[in-house]
């Protein structure tokens, strides 16, 4: 009877070694991709809403500044989400008989506030706080994107633990003067590196701490 | 040490070997503190209440303790306990409105008037003041908002802006809960002064350096009054 296996075969056995890497290198490859994807992290996925809100609409067509409806950045942990009062505030005026502003005119009605789908959400043990983010000279777009392009919103970053250190770790690349903060369009100069130490100096920004766990976690 | 007791060491380092992958795997399940048993965030939906508001509403017809002394004009605009006169358009006689600011308005205050006026005031009544806003221009079919330039509201006392952000007038909704600070609707209202004098100043009083910005027509024109927050100057432009 023939020989089953060649000598050649024993370069085969050898190779074959290589899938023990291979294998598993490319399970925790496709495990990164995964929690990576936007099938994980919703980053780029419209979420459907009540009411098709397009901040594209509102924010860049009508210029109608971020604060009018998120009111409480400025001072509070939470940005805030507009009551039916401050939508009605201007739809009492304007389309006021279109069916897809039905649910707010309903709200306002009965009381019942209208039920948003959360386009950014973080583990209950992270406390971000954005008023001391927008006092300190981050625009809205560094985590939010160019929200005033977005006809139905959707979340812009991962919102990882690393997305966040890394600014955490090196403000100087993302700081902007205070009065660009709510500038959607705002463009970092090419001399930021510089830019960005000075305004640090000046608005009290200090790296040492900024990375300690009870910053975020407590 | 005998051969049974190696076998079952091996064994059980075996099944602990075995079951690291299923580790990593539960490291992913994290649950416990992703979610926790609380209201995270004022805005979460309630499953207690039955209009799913996690946030509640002040029991109408009380106040709290340090809110509003409602005689104080830095709080209403008014006159305290002044007979009289009716002042508002809607039938509601109010009282009367003070024409003083309660505290000695700064340069502070008219800067933070105007970023106040900018975000809430401007969409309707316009940068400018003049009733020309986006949202207005677009939509207001019955009515349009006041134009601060006239003579009505240019003789208006000053305790009639607080009071109408406060409380709403026509078909203008009450703003305070937009601008919940009694300083910051005193602001609007200096800053609403600003407006009207900026309309009817006489060139006399522009400062040399400005000038140029008034008779230079065109080019420059991307508005240095609000410097900083383009898209309440350019208009929204597409």
């Amino acid at each position: 009877m023939a020989q089953v296996f060649k000598p050649s075969a024993n370069h085969l056995a050898r190779l074959s070694l290589l899938a023990f890497v291979i294998i598993p290198g490319g399970l925790v490859g496709a495990g990164i991709a995964v929690s990576r994807s936007p099938w994980n992290t919703n980053v780029n996925v419209p979420l459907n809403q009540p009411v098709p809100f397009s901040h594209e609409h509102h924010v860049n067509e009508l210029g109608i500044d971020c604060r009018y409806c998120h009111k409480t950045v400025e001072n509070s942990p939470y940005a805030g989400m507009p009551s039916t009062h401050t939508c009605m505030s201007c739809h009492s005026q304007v389309w006021t008989n279109s069916p897809l502003l039905k649910p707010v005119r309903e709200s306002y009605k009965t009381g019942v506030p209208l039920v948003w789908n959360r386009v950014t959400s973080l583990p209950d043990f992270v406390y971000f706080d954005h008023s001391i983010h927008v006092r300190k000279g981050i625009g809205c777009d560094v985590c939010h994107g160019q929200v005033n392009h977005m006809n139905i919103t959707f979340k812009a970053k991962t919102f990882f633990m690393a997305w966040c250190l890394k600014c955490h770790r090196d403000p100087a690349k993302f700081i902007r003067p205070k009065n660009q903060v709510f500038n959607m369009e705002y463009r970092y100069p090419p001399d930021q590196s510089t830019l960005g130490k000075e305004l640090m100096i000046s608005y009290h920004v200090h790296k040492n701490g900024l990375t300690d766990c009870s910053v975020c976690h407590r | 040490m005998n051969i049974d007791n190696i076998r079952i060491t091996f064994r059980k380092s075996l099944a602990g070997l075995l079951s690291l992958p299923l580790l990593v795997m539960l490291a992913g399940c994290h649950t416990d503190m992703w979610v926790q048993k609380k209201v995270d965030h004022p805005f979460a939906r309630s499953t207690f209440f039955p209009d799913q508001s996690s946030a509640r509403m002040p029991v109408s017809h009380t106040v709290a303790i340090g809110q509003v002394p409602y005689n104080d004009p830095y709080d209403t605009g008014m006159i305290p306990n002044a007979t009289g006169v009716s002042v508002t358009e809607t039938g509601v006689s109010r009282g009367r409105f003070v024409n003083a600011f309660p505290f000695k308005v700064t340069k502070q205050d008219l800067l933070r008037g105007q970023s106040q006026f900018n975000i809430y005031c401007s969409p309707c009544h316009g940068v400018l003041g003049d009733g020309n806003g986006m949202v207005a221009i677009r939509g207001f079919v019955h009515q349009k908002p006041a134009n601060f330039h006239t003579e009505r509201l240019i003789k208006s006392p000053v305790g009639r802006f607080f009071d109408v952000i406060t409380n709403g007038y026509g078909i203008m909704y009450s703003y305070a809960s937009s601008i919940p600070n009694p300083r910051d609707r005193w602001d609007i209202a200096a800053y609403i002064r600003v407006l009207q004098f900026s309309q009817q100043a006489p060139l006399s009083v522009v400062p040399k350096s400005r000038m140029k910005e008034l008779t230079s027509s065109g080019s420059d024109a991307s508005n240095p009054v609000v410097s900083g927050e383009p898209y309440t100057t350019s208009g929204g432009a597409q």
